[in-house]
């Protein structure tokens, strides 16, 4: 257990590190969903209604997908084909440690470093939208939506080696949202 | 004329000390300390046309950043440095096209291609004249003997082979001036040996201006009767490697097989023992006293074979470094 | 300057060459990636016309023209590819492994000596193709045609191609600093994923951020309101000083970089 312990504690130093590039994929793709919200305000303050959801619903629906892409999606693919082609995996298969706990820790350790980055963006983003969120008020919707959240898998996206890589959007993400979003639909 | 001037020449880099842990790393986050190091400092030297020279000195003496600057590749913090009267780190296309740098672990041929192809590339980029690009491709494929490795790809080849496609690569456009950083590193002995002939013999006949940095002290010993002893980012010592032996080395090695067992006190009247294994004896000797003491040696005991020895240049080097 | 350009032509053909002989390799990659690329296309038209189910104009544009804005960005993507992009998604690379120093030695700028290392025909193959038949698709379906149309887009996309190379030549000026590519060129990936959004969509602070920090409403929407038809003079005039402005900005922060690249590493 110490050593996952050790290991988490690393790739924090190690992310750490390189959090310049980080911060800046972060506040980054925070400006992509806003892209995507400058769009949808367009469509609907013309007078158009996307099917029954409401501007506030598309919005809301949106920076969840925000989160939930950075918290659910995992790269540690990515870091595997480095390894393996750099040769450090047999390195690693020598040493005792389980390889899948091995990569569940760094997931781990690498998705609550995201995760406090993107509570900040997430603010940002809040702060100036903050007449179009909303929450849902019935606990039951809230129960139903994190349950939804253990549904998911951490999908990884298309593996493009030495390309800039797909923005593979996980399926089953917009069901979690689904449960979150509409309120009257659920209770 | 010098075609190579450096005069004073500094190089000092900022780096950020962080102290150890994840406590270290989170502070670090707002806080640094920023240090300098110099790498190089107050270096002078010059050199001449087709000289070939080494660089001796440990890792981080300052060697390469010392070479990097000399490419064009690294800003000098202070002082100068003069190559073919152009200042390199200006990197204008007329000195870049009258040398070539070749670093020994730094690949620049296409992975999944034929050299050959990597080749015909440089006569693009240095806009090479097609017939001279022949002639000088052919020339080398002989002296190198690589004809048959010509239409392999790079990635099929051994680390031996590819250093060789590397030179042959970095020599096409004909530079005035070579500088080779490290370019046996990791080679088996064999190729190591025909990189090292292929460097005298070009030097020899091109009349290039070579640098060379290396580990391996045979690559100095055999190619450069000059060499410049960079510690600690400064010369130490420029001069005739002959010069460098005689002013560290006041002695040589004398290899004894005597016919019968002889004291420890009588062998240490003829030089310090270095090694003894039965009738065989290995001293260290002053130089000027050899002369008489194996005259002497020869009279008071049998002896079976006696051979005397230069002592090894690595071990010279390896007392500089120790001493300072 | 016309021998200056007659000799990057040159290089360009000759490095083309190469690179074309070097994807020849991975021939069975290339069906794989035009197809995916195709598929993610097909993706976006159907997101937009389920869009239109709903609305009829997107910030005034209607179907016909966003796909000839859609295709317009597919086109730039793969001209991208085969001039510079690909160079700048492995700079990261280049500067960890000290390899960066073997460009900077060389008789050729290095930025262009990047790019045209890297020059990639398949990578965005798929999109360029598609790209192509969305804009013929688009522009058929349209009603005023002018001679002076395709001539206009064809400029214009070299425009924008112009400024989406100044835009990274600026981000990846960065990575002298930070080392790492690969997360600002996803970012650079997803910023061109919303270029095929129109720039009408855009209000207020937003609107001058797209244009002239991430110049993203621009690079789409000027080639393709040509087609269009939804082209206004201060649109094109825009966007060619902003090209050249960035152009210019971007050349100087990458010379400031490379400047303390060679100064800051031994």
């Amino acid at each position: 257990m110490k050593k996952y312990l050790t290991l988490f504690r690393i790739n924090w130093q190690n992310s750490l590190q390189y959090r310049a590039s980080t911060v800046i994929y972060i506040f980054g793709y925070g400006l992509y969903v806003s892209v995507l919200l400058y769009l949808w305000l367009s469509v609907y303050h013309a007078g158009n209604q996307m099917g029954d959801y409401s501007v506030s619903d598309m919005i809301t629906y949106y920076a969840l997908q925000m989160v939930m892409n950075t918290l659910i999606l995992s790269y540690i693919s990515w870091d595997l084909i480095d390894q393996i082609r750099e040769g450090f995996f047999s390195n690693f298969l020598v040493k005792p440690l389980h390889s899948l706990f091995y990569w569940f820790t760094i997931n781990l350790s690498s998705k609550i470093l995201e995760a406090i980055y993107i509570s900040i963006t997430g603010l940002v983003l809040f702060f100036f939208l903050r007449e179009y969120f909303w929450f849902p008020r019935h606990l039951s919707t809230w129960f139903y939506f994190i349950l939804s959240l253990f549904l998911l898998r951490g999908s990884d996206p298309p593996a493009r080696p030495f390309s800039e890589m797909a923005a593979g959007d996980c399926p089953l993400a917009s069901f979690s949202i689904y449960c979150f979003c509409p309120d009257r639909d659920l209770s | 004329m010098a075609i190579i001037e450096v005069h004073k020449l500094s190089k000092s880099f900022d780096y950020f000390k962080k102290e150890p842990g994840l406590k270290g790393s989170i502070k670090s986050l707002f806080w640094r300390e920023t240090l300098h190091k110099y790498a190089i400092q107050d270096v002078s030297f010059q050199i001449e046309e087709g000289e070939l020279v080494g660089f001796l000195g440990p890792n981080g003496a300052g060697k390469t950043t010392t070479l990097k600057i000399l490419a064009g590749i690294l800003l000098p913090t202070s002082g100068s440095a003069k190559v073919l009267g152009f200042d390199p780190w200006k990197r204008e296309k007329r000195y870049q096209k009258q040398f070539s740098i070749v670093m020994g672990q730094k690949n620049q041929l296409w992975w999944d291609l034929p050299a050959s192809e990597s080749f015909a590339l440089n006569r693009d980029i240095y806009e090479i004249d097609p017939k001279i690009y022949i002639k000088n491709l052919n020339e080398l494929v002989e002296l190198m003997g690589l004809r048959e490795l010509l239409d392999i790809p790079v990635r099929k080849l051994s680390l031996g082979e590819r250093m060789k496609c590397e030179l042959v690569a970095a020599l096409l456009h004909q530079p005035g001036i070579l500088f080779l950083d490290e370019p046996t590193i990791g080679l088996d002995v064999v190729s190591q040996e025909k990189i090292r002939q292929f460097v005298e013999e070009y030097n020899r006949f091109q009349k290039t201006t070579i640098i060379l940095t290396s580990h391996y002290m045979r690559d100095i010993e055999r190619l450069c009767k000059r060499v410049l002893v960079i510690n600690d980012g400064g010369i130490i010592y420029d001069g005739a490697l002959e010069e460098l032996m005689n002013r560290y080395v006041d002695h040589k090695v004398l290899k004894i097989q005597f016919h019968k067992q002889v004291s420890e006190e009588n062998l240490r009247r003829f030089g310090e023992i270095v090694e003894r294994d039965g009738l065989r004896v290995v001293l260290k000797t002053k130089k000027k006293e050899i002369p008489h003491l194996v005259q002497r040696m020869l009279t008071e005991f049998e002896v079976d074979d006696l051979a005397i020895e230069e002592v090894q240049v690595e071990e010279v080097i390896r007392r500089i470094f120790n001493k300072t | 300057m016309f021998e200056t350009i007659r000799r990057h032509l040159f290089l360009y053909g000759s490095f083309l060459k190469h690179n074309l002989k070097n994807e020849m390799i991975y021939r069975s990659n290339f069906m794989i990636l035009v197809a995916m690329d195709i598929f993610f296309m097909m993706v976006n038209v159907v997101f937009f016309s389920i869009i239109f189910n709903n609305v009829k104009t997107i910030g005034g544009w209607n179907f016909y023209q966003l796909l000839i804005l859609m295709g317009s960005v597919g086109i730039i993507r793969e001209l991208a590819y085969l001039t510079f992009r690909q160079g700048f998604i492995n700079i990261g690379d280049y500067i960890r492994t000290g390899e960066f120093d073997l460009l900077l030695v060389k008789p050729v700028s290095p930025k262009l000596h990047l790019g045209f290392r890297h020059i990639s025909l398949t990578e965005s193959l798929g999109e360029g193709i598609m790209g192509i038949i969305l804009v013929a698709v688009g522009y058929a379906h349209l009603p005023d045609k002018h001679l002076l149309d395709i001539p206009l887009y064809l400029f214009f996309l070299f425009n924008s191609l112009i400024i989406y190379y100044s835009f990274c030549l600026m981000i990846n000026s960065s990575v002298f600093w930070i080392i790492k590519s690969q997360e600002l060129n996803t970012i650079v990936y997803y910023f061109m994923e919303t270029a095929r959004y129109p720039r009408d969509i855009y209000k207020g602070i937003g609107k001058a951020l797209f244009t002239f920090i991430i110049p993203i409403s621009l690079i789409g929407t000027a080639p393709a309101s040509v087609l269009a038809g939804r082209s206004t003079g201060p649109l094109l005039f825009l966007s060619v000083g902003v090209a050249l402005t960035l152009l210019v900005t971007g050349s100087l922060i990458w010379r400031v970089s490379i400047r303390h690249y060679s100064s800051a590493s031994s």
